[in-house]
């Protein structure tokens, strides 16, 4: 590594040849960013709160900016509400401890209803929100993967780029593998690679789970949660319960 | 009867892939109008139940074993809708043989002779059956003009979809992943006339027994048998209301009480309510003794 004899002290690295470039500073990599900035960025990192302190605890402290998550479960357990209740807690004024921030909804399954956008909106303080309504009919499986691939990688980059917290909430199908039919999450195993974190909701007899099945960096973990007329909330007995990790 | 409001050519049958932008649309402005988009039961109790009725745009299935009331309430709501405010008429599919005329005739208000006008029935044999029959009603509701005597068709009733997967198909492995694309490109189907005409659609399913540990809001007790509704996930997945109608004997007086409960909905508590099947149709009752009856788990 050599220094070029008009650099200022010693952050920046050079590479002969580079000394013709305008910008005297030129970065060995554009767009890359030295880990100390990384991990301040990531301590000042907001987070979405889901209405739930326990369901809030095993995510760090709700759901993170910058990144993709995907909440997985069979139907009626509550993914929308989640949904609906995020896009509403997104918008919450900085004043009261939320992030400011607008949400984008994009609804594949025509679940978005908005008398109950309405009730989550009364029940926690109201905003203005966008609905996206389309559907997708895809009959070519290659093109599929291609469609799906392309579109992770987009949704990493927009979240990353602006700060965005990305939701994806997925169905559930059966699977026969292993000689028996077991639930997994739909679009296959490489959609599974393309998030960041992933919330798996399901019931535990007449009561709702979320299992921290995927993230960076913190532990496998299972909360209770509960879907009230206001929205998403902690379990009744949330106080008393033990929560098991499994 | 309301003109035809302008449209774009309609898209090509085989594939429900919109060619247009999606244009994003402010939900408070939406508000006034999604609350006047419901089609009533016809009873202040059921209709409670349901915030006002079933909604437009979204796809409701009614679950239950035989003789629970699904098919009554269909042909009710077939006589409602020309009446409501949706002014419109209503596309009967049935895949379960005799459609019963008799019962609809003898639920048609003899104030309206002219009702029966408004409810189109056609039978499907087969899944492809089923989706000609809904590619030819997206054409007819694309061209509304062609028949200018009837009310448009805002209600779609499918009368019932596990009577079309009965036959032909086993539970191997090959035959579910089959099963599954069916399921999909009928509910596509069903969602993109929904959308796009503004339509109420119902889908009525038969149940199955299921083992145990099987739980959550799907799963009930209906004459003494622990109960699911048929077709499984991959079905539960293309539906976004799922209404279970359930029967119980009542123990101590020998009574069948019949229960509507919202299984999952994503503007709907999951509550139920009572209800009785007479002559003249199917009706909320106040649950006797109980103010405000509680959840069934």
């Amino acid at each position: 590594m050599s220094y070029t004899g008009s650099a200022p002290a010693s952050s920046s690295l050079y590479w002969k040849g580079m000394e013709s470039s305008g910008d005297p500073h030129p970065p060995i990599l554009a767009g890359a960013q030295n880990a100390w900035d990384m991990l301040s960025d990531e301590q000042s990192q907001k987070h979405i709160t889901t209405g739930s302190g326990d369901l809030n605890n095993i995510l760090g402290g709700g759901i993170h900016c910058k990144e993709v998550t995907e909440i997985g479960g069979v139907p009626g357990v509550g993914k929308t509400q989640l949904g609906i209740q995020l896009a509403i807690n997104v918008q919450i004024p900085v004043e009261y401890g939320g992030l400011g921030g607008k949400a984008v909804y994009i609804d594949t399954e025509g679940s978005f209803m908005v008398e109950r956008v309405y009730q989550i909106a009364e029940g926690c303080i109201s905003d203005i929100l966008e609905h996206f309504p389309h559907s997708h009919d895809f009959d070519d499986l290659a093109l599929r993967t291609r469609v799906l691939s392309g579109l992770s990688l987009k949704l990493m980059k927009i979240a990353k780029a602006f700060n965005l917290a990305v939701v994806l909430l997925n169905q559930v199908t059966t699977k026969f593998t292993e000689g028996s039919f077991q639930l997994t999450l739909a679009l296959g195993d490489s959609w599974s690679h393309s998030c960041t974190n992933r919330l798996i909701l399901y019931w535990n007899g007449n009561d709702r789970y979320a299992y921290l099945d995927k993230s960076p960096s913190l532990p496998v973990a299972s909360a209770p949660y509960a879907v009230t007329g206001k929205g998403v909330r902690d379990a009744v007995s949330s106080n008393h319960k033990r929560v098991r990790v499994t | 009867m309301r003109p035809p409001a302008p449209r774009p050519p309609a898209a090509s049958s085989s594939s429900s892939y919109s060619q247009r932008e999606p244009r994003p649309e402010n939900p408070l402005l939406l508000l006034p109008s999604c609350r006047a988009a419901k089609l009533s039961l016809g009873c202040p109790l059921l209709d409670r139940l349901l915030s006002g009725g079933l909604p437009a745009a979204s796809v409701t299935e009614i679950a239950g074993e035989s003789a629970s009331g699904k098919t009554q309430l269909c042909l009710q709501l077939a006589l409602l809708a020309p009446q409501s405010p949706l002014s419109a008429s209503a596309l009967f599919l049935h895949s379960d043989l005799p459609f019963p005329l008799h019962r609809l005739r003898g639920l048609a208000p003899k104030s309206r002779p002219d009702i029966l006008d408004h409810v189109l029935v056609a039978a499907a044999h087969s899944p492809t059956d089923l989706l000609s029959l809904l590619s030819r009603a997206q054409r007819l509701l694309a061209n509304p003009g062609r028949s200018p005597h009837r009310l448009p068709i805002r209600l779609i009733l499918l009368d019932s979809i596990a009577t079309l997967f009965r036959a032909d198909f086993d539970a191997s492995p090959a035959d579910l992943k089959r099963r599954s694309a069916l399921f999909f490109q009928i509910s596509a189907k069903l969602k993109e006339l929904a959308y796009r005409h503004h339509c109420v659609v119902v889908v009525t399913n038969q149940v199955v027994d299921v083992v145990e540990g099987d739980a959550g809001n799907t799963v009930a007790w209906s004459s003494g048998r622990r109960v699911s509704p048929a077709l499984g996930i991959a079905w539960a997945n293309c539906v976004n209301t799922r209404l279970f109608l359930t029967r119980e004997v009542d123990g101590a007086s020998g009574i069948a009480r019949r229960r509507m409960k919202v299984a999952f909905a994503p503007h709907l508590p999951e509550r139920a309510c009572e209800f009785v099947i007479r002559r003249d149709g199917v009706f909320g009752v106040e649950p006797a003794g109980e103010v405000g009856a509680p959840v069934l788990g």
